[in-house]
């Protein structure tokens, strides 16, 4: 593997963000083993991957907040909470890319529309198109995208505006990165005089399973929360917005992480502990 | 009224709280990373070779073999266990089982001699993993390990995260147009794939990988910046 290569294809990136296939990465890591200019380089991207998602998850928490958001989620059920915790979350980081390329889609899906209704029409006699050609965009359908990106734009706008309307800034959104490695004391998750929601980033460890289910026990091992079919991201961490009021001060909790295997059987991965503690 | 200052050191990281009248501002001295050292050198002896000498019984070849392997391994090691006390067993394991294996000439083909030590070490690890899952001991080790070392976790590793973030906003703001936020964005967080954030923005290739490696450049030089100057977190 030649450093010019590892360079201009951002392998580092690509390494960091699991999006190297199963047989770069393993070249790639026995590349690493005997170059230390790219475990640097590696370092690194992970750093700015690592950064740039907290930065993420930061602003998500503190546009959930202020939009009084999780009160209204709250009073939904248990499945319902988690899908729009979810998704309230890629609203806030990356609605902004999806709509510009949602948009991009639409501009080339019009282009491609506009120059079907501009070729002559075929003569009566010539014979049907193959089926293997492509049909003309519905022009309906496309009428149809434009409305939902632009109701998306609205919504994206509404809540930019409800943002602006905030006087006092919203801070020490309690924001816990949680994972197998730990130091000499729990990680210890503030819980403030009022409810607010807390934003619990869990590193899984290097076990692959394609869904977990995760369950929160408290010192008295009583499931305060589970959850099933639950997806890591490409980076193997889950990410929860969970309600503070769930928790109580003084009482130190556990994730117990289980992969599922195909056939349905919980394969026990491990455990995180933390300790809530009063703000 | 004079301002009080106290440093303290842990972990690696220093850090100072200075207390004023209007209330007291918090400084992280950044510990600058370690330079990297110069390229291993692969050209004095190639690894057939090292593999040679080993099953002529060389013990220096032995030595060498670890020297050139050793750090390498243990980042690898530490990537897959995130940093686990286990990837110590794991690194004395995989020598002891790759030198075993290489005097009794079982490496198929001694020029990937690291590609050798690098499925041997994943593999171990998959399996010490998997024989800790079906024993249940996971949690208990979880429990028992204490990375000291690793100045990324506790209270001030949080910290340390906090002025990384501030780097990252930073880095952010300074991005010359949307497009390389976007590229970032959608990247990092959204996990797009490379060529549909590529084909929707209307990038080459290269201009692409351009936004990715400025920015981790930028990144590393705020960093390095930031560690020599130690500003004050706001």
């Amino acid at each position: 593997m030649d450093h010019r290569r590892i360079e201009e294809q951002n392998v580092a990136e690509l390494y960091v963000t699991g999006r190297l296939s199963p047989e770069d990465e393993e070249t790639f890591e026995s590349h690493l083993l005997e170059c230390s200019e790219c475990r640097e380089s590696v370092g690194w991207a992970d750093d700015l991957r690592t950064s740039i998602r907290a930065v993420a998850a930061e602003d998500a928490a503190r546009a959930s907040v202020q939009l009084g958001f999780l009160a209204w989620v709250s009073r939904r059920t248990r499945t319902a909470r988690a899908g729009l915790l979810m998704a309230a979350l890629l609203t806030v980081a990356a609605l902004p890319a999806w709509l510009q390329a949602d948009r991009s889609r639409l501009a080339r899906e019009l282009s491609v529309a506009k120059a079907e209704a501009e070729r002559p029409a075929a003569p009566a006699s010539a014979p049907a198109a193959p089926a293997t050609v492509p049909a003309a965009p519905d022009t309906s359908e496309l009428e149809k995208l434009a409305e939902e990106n632009r109701l998306l734009a609205e919504q994206l706008r509404d809540s930019r505006e409800q943002l602006a309307q905030v006087d006092e800034p919203q801070i020490n959104t309690p924001i816990v990165s949680l994972g197998a490695v730990r130091g000499e004391d729990d990680t210890t998750v503030e819980l403030g005089p009022s409810p607010v929601p807390i934003l619990l980033s869990l590193e899984l460890p290097q076990v692959e399973y394609d869904t977990y289910r995760v369950t929160l026990l408290d010192n008295r091992n009583k499931t305060v929360w589970q959850e099933n079919g639950l997806e890591p991201t490409a980076s193997e961490t889950l990410t929860i917005l969970f309600p503070s009021e769930r928790l109580k001060a003084g009482t130190s909790y556990r994730f117990h992480l289980e992969g599922m295997e195909p056939g349905g059987r919980a394969v026990d991965v491990g455990y995180i502990s933390f300790r809530a503690v009063k703000g | 009224m004079l301002a009080e200052v106290v440093t303290a050191r842990s972990r690696g990281v220093e850090w100072s709280e200075e207390t004023t009248p209007h209330g007291s501002i918090v400084r992280l001295h950044f510990p600058p990373r370690p330079e990297a050292p110069a390229m291993t050198s692969v050209g004095e002896t190639s690894p057939a070779d090292l593999v040679r000498r080993i099953r002529s019984g060389d013990p220096r070849a032995e030595e060498e073999l670890i020297a050139r392997f050793g750090e390498g391994l243990t980042f690898l090691l530490r990537r897959w266990t995130r940093g686990h006390s286990d990837a110590e067993d794991l690194y004395q394991e995989t020598f002891r089982l790759g030198l075993e294996k290489v005097r009794r000439g079982e490496v198929r083909d001694p020029e990937r001699l690291a590609g050798f030590l690098r499925s041997l070490a994943r593999n171990l690890s998959i399996e010490h993993y998997r024989k800790a899952a079906r024993r249940g001991s996971r949690e208990e080790e979880i429990e028992t390990a204490a990375d000291v070392s690793n100045p990324d976790t506790g209270q001030l590793g949080q910290l340390l995260r906090k002025e990384k973030v501030n780097l990252v906003r930073r880095l952010l703001e300074e991005l010359g147009s949307e497009r390389d936020r976007q590229i970032l964005f959608r990247f990092y967080i959204a996990e797009e794939d490379k060529e549909s954030i590529r084909s929707d923005l209307g990038l080459t290739a290269p201009e692409f990988n351009l936004v990715l490696f400025r920015a981790r450049r930028r990144y590393k030089d705020l960093y390095e910046r930031h560690a020599q100057l130690g500003t004050p977190r706001e």
